[in-house]
């Protein structure tokens, strides 16, 4: 067993008032130790959902219904509530969009942080501060010992993120997942977050699973991508490949309705029809077919499998990757 | 209000000048959120206002549909100064600028049908009840909507379907010019490139102005004809799209430009070209705002605030390092996007 993370046919269902919706259908990728995997979708795609069963974080009203994740070929989803603790934290770690949902607003930045290192690591209070004022220093933190006595409310979104990263990589994880961890960052905050999170985990050997709604963010950072649309995983392959020559036709799409930075623009932008799916919401067939400009009859009538790297009955035609 | 009484000698329908937007603070601290601004938009234009959080880019849209009062500078709208306007003449003026928002699940009332929502805004024009409901579905049918959504609730509709209502609503009193911030920020991609080509088929059709407010600079350089980028509540830099993207004069549009990920792009290096973070407003820094973060910043930046000035390529640069706009002849716009170091 190569890899480190294996998620295998993961099939998560919402309760919901009008029944058992599924959010996502069935994706299988695996995460070798130190490799970078982009995952990319938009709304409803079920990118953050598909974290949150690998950390074992789902919601109460999510359940996994079926399907594995294993991590350096252990059952995570058997783990009883002790073994989890010691895992998540330690060996698994996580980054959220919005710091501030990750740090408790009324606990000191330094009790965050050497809580961490005291109950993975087994440090005192005193190794513990030492650690912790070195971490802060570490992402960028000015006046970090300082620092450790103040509330997450003193610190600028972009200083959050910085200590939320902090803390995450503390116990140095062999697996970081980071859920849009720049999307509510300025631009030029967002290039230090991810200039941060490229060397802590670089350094570390760190693997890490960047999920976001960013090609750009996706491609300047990670070795593979994933594209998920609709709960599945509709091409994968690597960051060169999907960017470069990208097959599936959604992923085609959403690179184009992205305005480039130079050279000529269009007059007007292409755009895929209608909106994503929401959660749960499941045609026969294709996802993505009722929106597709290439879907024939055989796309609304029989989901299409990942062949070559691509689930789209019309791409797979073409056969392996040029 | 119609066309010929907008004022025909006006070739802008906005001017703004020296405009100074100030916030009050505790223990009388004075925030300048907008510190001297001036930029005009020509009818059928869109001029894109970009910026960091806190440069002042959404107080300027708010000081111009006098949400925030300014503390100085003039704005004229439709050839109008709306300083001191009130009542009736308050409401008029808003019928000429509209605004549209980042989400519209919190700008239109959940309670409130879509068609009643657009409605509104006909009423406000003083339309007759009997032409009304035909209206609506004019109104609906131009912004992409089949009209059976007017008997629905916001809840009902997706984000992407929501915004076509607020859009469908600003242009409901039929405005001049509207202002979107952040209109596009919170869609998904792919339902993004659907509304801003409905912006750009609105302008073409009625010769509508927007002033675009975005952080997206890709976004940006798609929907603007003309770019001013914001620092700590100053401009720093105007030009057309192919001047400010093209070849940025300001150090700080090209560490902004240079820090947009493009999918793509292999990286060589660290992303970083700016450390730190904006200074608080309420504390700028000397002489330029930019210089303790500036890469290039000489002692005459950390003593002497740069004016906007005319710079290589056309565009104004508000900084005293900028190669300076050759004498001669008027300067050619570039038209070639180049990189510059």
């Amino acid at each position: 067993m190569d890899a480190l993370l294996d998620v295998d046919d993961l099939v998560v269902r919402f309760a919901t008032p009008t029944g058992d919706h599924p959010a996502v259908r069935g994706v299988s990728f695996s995460v070798a130790a130190g490799e970078r995997l982009g995952i990319v979708g938009e709304s409803g795609s079920g990118k953050s959902v598909t974290a949150q069963a690998v950390m074992r974080l789902l919601g109460p009203a999510a359940t996994v219904a079926s399907g594995a994740v294993r991590f350096e070929g252990r059952d995570v989803l058997g783990f009883p509530r002790d073994e989890l603790r010691r895992w998540r934290g330690a060996q698994a770690a996580m980054v959220f969009q919005d710091p501030l949902s990750s740090l408790n607003p009324l606990v000191r930045i330094g009790r965050q942080v050497t809580e961490t290192l005291r109950e993975h690591l087994g440090m005192d209070r005193r190794a513990a501060a030492v650690r912790a004022a070195e971490l802060l220093a570490e992402v960028g933190i000015p006046d970090a010992a300082a620092r450790l006595r103040d509330y997450p409310m003193t610190f600028s979104g972009g200083m959050r993120q910085r200590v939320a990263v902090a803390i995450a990589v503390s116990c140095s994880p062999r697996l970081l997942i980071a859920d849009e961890p720049t999307t509510a960052l300025d631009v030029t905050v967002q290039a230090q977050v991810l200039d941060l999170m490229d060397r802590m985990t670089a350094e570390l050997g760190t693997a890490v699973i960047l999920i976001s709604h960013d090609l750009g963010v996706v491609s300047t950072f990670c070795d593979r991508v994933l594209v998920m649309y609709g709960g599945r995983v509709v091409e994968s392959g690597t960051t060169e490949e999907i960017v470069g020559a990208p097959r599936h036709p959604y992923t085609r799409a959403l690179l184009g309705s992205i305005p480039a930075m130079t050279g000529p623009l269009p007059r007007r932008l292409p755009s895929i029809p209608g909106s994503p799916p929401q959660a749960g919401a499941h045609v026969p067939g294709c996802s993505f077919a009722p929106r597709c400009p290439l879907a024939e009859d055989l796309c609304h009538e029989v989901e299409p499998s990942m062949e070559y790297g691509v689930a789209c009955h019309v791409a797979a035609r073409a056969g392996e990757r040029p | 209000m119609s066309a010929d009484q907008r004022g025909e000698r006006e070739v802008n329908v906005v001017e703004v000048e020296d405009l100074r937007v100030h916030f009050s603070r505790r223990r009388g601290v004075t925030v300048r959120a907008v510190d001297g601004v001036s930029f005009t938009v020509a009818p059928g234009e869109t001029l894109g206002l970009a910026g960091e959080s806190g440069s002042g880019k959404s107080t300027v849209a708010r000081a111009l549909l006098r949400i925030t009062d300014p503390a100085g500078g003039r704005i004229r709208i439709g050839g109008r100064d709306i300083a001191g306007l009130r009542g009736k003449n308050l409401k008029t003026f808003r019928r000429q600028m509209q605004m549209v928002y980042q989400d519209p699940y919190d700008s239109l009332d959940p309670r409130m049908k879509i068609g009643a929502t657009v409605e509104e805004a006909l009423i406000v024009r003083g339309v007759p009840a009997r032409e009304r409901a035909t209206r609506v579905r004019e109104l609906l049918d131009r912004v992409g909507l089949p009209s059976g959504l007017a008997v629905r609730y916001p809840h009902e509709l997706s984000g992407g379907q929501r915004q076509r209502v607020s859009i469908a609503r600003a242009l409901g009193v039929d405005p001049a010019v509207i202002a979107c911030d952040e209109a596009v920020s919170a869609l998904d991609v792919s339902v993004r490139a659907q509304i801003l080509n409905l912006l750009k088929d609105l302008q073409e059709d009625s010769g509508l102005a927007y002033l675009f407010i975005s952080h997206d600079l890709s976004t940006m350089r798609f929907a603007a004809d003309r770019i001013a980028i914001m620092y700590l509540g100053r401009l720093v830099e105007i030009g057309t799209g192919d001047q400010v993207f093209g070849a940025p004069r300001h150090p700080y549009t090209q560490a902004l430009l240079a820090a947009v990920p493009v999918p793509g792009a292999r990286r060589t290096g660290p992303r970083v070209r700016l450390a730190g973070e904006p200074p608080s407003p309420a504390d700028p820094p000397t002489g330029c705002a930019f210089h303790p973060r500036c890469p290039l910043a000489e002692e005459i930046c950390r003593t002497t605030r740069p004016e906007l000035a005319v710079k290589r390529g056309g565009q104004l640069a508000a900084c005293h390092l900028a190669p300076e706009a050759e004498p001669g002849p008027k300067p050619e716009p570039e038209r070639n996007p180049e990189v510059t170091p």
